[in-house]
């Protein structure tokens, strides 16, 4: 089946800069290495990485998407999603395919990051080993408080209806 | 604490990266949705997970990315740059679950001219997979890029 006019229109749609509701921070940094144990000196230890090439804490570049997590309180935050504004008649289960996450420069404490969601494309009607479904392409691309590029999130998700 | 470097010189397409192992108990796997600001029930309220056919609360995916990432800048030390992740989850872990994290070298390269902010870096790509007693988790290919001797 092909696109909806509507669906057609929202290819190329960039939602509103959505913000992280903290800065960057040491605790925060802290708190997520002492659950991955993960002890790179870049990260936690504050005389190391002074003389590193970095020059001081850097936030693991993983935890990119951790900054602009939506907070719930004092008020819920719905950043758009693309998946949600797509009519796509017919399908209803969707699965993550593809998910490419790039680092282009490092985050700091301090640093307050937010990101532009856009959706790049959707696909028409395809045959899969699962079902029937559109493959469905956005990119999120975080920003810091210059309005330097840090990184990107490029996600596939295939929204389908499951063979019978 | 001395902090070892892996020059891109050295390294050798194949070879090993090393593993390491960890107990997920429900600290770390709640502690971690939490680090991660994942609030969804699935990863901390066991009596949800239960009635999601899990057999206890799950990890969840920014989790399981600091997971594999941490096996990455493991293996290199702190002179390495995580530059790029290409992640997939196939499984689950649960609280419980022992995990076992493991890699190895699958390519070495120069960045080319066309590939945007990777240019002229000397680059690795990193198969990092975990498992669980009940098999996969999740798995990732992680491109580095790592200091050279000159």
């Amino acid at each position: 089946m092909a696109l909806t006019e509507k669906d057609k229109g929202l290819v190329g749609k960039e939602g509103e800069p959505f913000y992280a509701p903290d800065d960057v921070s040491k605790s925060m940094i802290r708190h997520y290495c002492e659950m991955m144990e993960d002890a790179n000196p870049l990260y936690t230890d504050e005389e190391y990485a002074k003389k590193s090439r970095h020059g001081g804490i850097i936030a693991p570049p993983q935890m990119l998407m951790v900054w602009c997590m939506p907070r719930i309180w004092p008020w819920p935050e719905f950043p758009w999603l693309p998946m949600a504004e797509l009519d796509l008649p017919g399908v209803d289960t969707w699965i993550a395919t593809d998910m490419i996450h790039e680092f282009h420069k490092p985050v700091r404490p301090g640093d307050k990051l937010y990101y532009i969601m856009k959706l790049d494309k959707v696909s028409d009607l395809k045959k899969t080993r699962i079902g029937e479904g559109h493959f469905i392409t956005t990119t999120q691309t975080y920003y810091n408080q210059n309005g330097e590029m840090v990184g990107r999130e490029v996600r596939t998700v295939l929204k389908y209806k499951p063979n019978e | 604490m001395p902090h070892s470097t892996v020059y891109w010189e050295d390294v050798k397409e194949g070879q090993d990266i090393g593993s390491y192992e960890m107990d997920m108990t429900a600290v770390k796997v709640s502690g971690g949705a939490w680090a991660t600001r994942d609030t969804n029930p699935i990863h901390h309220d066991k009596d949800f997970a239960l009635k999601a056919q899990q057999k206890n609360v799950i990890v969840n995916i920014m989790h399981a990315e600091g997971i594999l990432s941490r096996l990455a800048t493991d293996w290199s030390g702190p002179d390495g740059d995580l530059k790029r992740t290409r992640f997939n989850i196939g499984g689950n872990c649960c609280a419980g679950d022992h995990l076992v994290v493991k890699g190895s070298v699958i390519k070495k390269w120069v960045g080319g001219q066309d590939e945007g902010y990777l240019a002229g870096l000397h680059l690795v790509e990193l198969q990092v997979d975990s498992f669980t007693g009940d098999g996969p988790f999740c798995d990732a290919q992680i491109t580095m890029a790592l200091p050279t001797k000159s």
